[in-house]
């Protein structure tokens, strides 16, 4: 089932996607995976010579949630979806256990040439409802 | 040397990385993204894909060292305000990119325990017709400890 750009509005809400609780095995996986292997998000110790209570996720492993979502979302769309822009800034720290979920809505809808251009308002919150990670894409249909 | 705008235009050298699909899936798989053109040829063949499909964020492996941006990111509470990514096009299973990069822009302000600088570095990544391929931009916060502080 695919949906048409041609139904979508201004404003209107993506369908949420709640990620499983971050694990610290999530973390070590992806320090692995992205090469970031900074202490601060492996070893509490480390952390703690930050200036932190203990370990912290990797702000880009939110980011990669949002990613994730956006692209998600773009697969139930009709034509050829492309992710052409994904921007985020970083709010708040996010530990082991944190439960975060991605929201969005959709900003604008323009009609250029031979594709449709989208902008979105995306971003990730906690388990108390705080915006941790949040910014915006641009997806263009053709 | 001082982190500050004299290091703007300062570059890595630039480096060629290989993306590859066993890459592709763990990078997804750590994420969580189960997404099936970033673990199923066949299915992001389907999709209309040529190969694979790099997760958007897969580029933050490409982030380079800047040496005149060499910092102690613990003494300089460095901290990550922001991430973009532009893409031309999606990232492929076999595509071989050439990375650079560069100190885009430095500013500063007084802050409360020393100055706030804000750099900001840009990578660019280019596919190997010459085409350029994506953009990213980071954002770091450091906050660098006053002189004999």
């Amino acid at each position: 089932m695919t949906i048409s750009v041609a139904t979508l509005t201004a404003r209107q809400e993506l369908a949420p996607l709640v990620k499983p609780a971050i694990a610290r095995e999530q973390l070590a996986a992806y320090a692995e995976a992205s090469g970031d292997h900074n202490p601060i998000h492996l070893d509490d110790n480390a952390a703690r010579m930050a200036g932190l209570d203990g370990v912290i996720a990797h702000g880009m492993l939110s980011m990669g949630f949002l990613g994730q979502f956006v692209t998600g979302w773009t697969r139930t769309l009709e034509g050829q979806p492309r992710l052409v822009r994904l921007r985020v800034r970083f709010s708040a720290m996010v530990k082991p256990g944190d439960v975060l979920t991605c929201k969005g809505t959709i900003k604008t809808i323009e009609q250029r040439e031979a594709h449709t251009h989208l902008t979105l308002d995306v971003w990730a919150e906690n388990q108390r409802g705080e915006r941790v990670t949040g910014g915006d894409a641009e997806v263009s249909v053709a | 040397m001082p982190i500050d705008a004299s290091i703007v235009g300062a570059e890595s050298p630039a480096e060629t990385v290989e993306v590859t699909a066993e890459a592709i899936r763990q990078f997804a798989a750590a994420v969580g993204d189960d997404n099936p053109v970033h673990h199923d040829e066949a299915a992001a063949r389907a999709a209309g894909h040529p190969a694979l499909v790099a997760p958007p964020t897969y580029v933050t492996k490409f982030r380079q060292f800047v040496s005149a941006f060499a910092i102690d990111p613990i003494k300089m509470r460095l901290l990550h305000g922001e991430e973009e990514y532009i893409y031309n096009r999606p990232l492929y299973a076999g595509d071989t990119l050439t990375i650079q990069t560069r100190v885009a822009e430095v500013r500063q302000r007084p802050g409360k325990g020393g100055t706030m600088t804000f750099v900001t570095l840009e990578t660019t990544g280019t596919d190997a017709s010459g085409a350029h391929v994506y953009t990213g931009r980071t954002l770091a916060i450091l906050r660098i400890p006053e002189e004999g502080a």
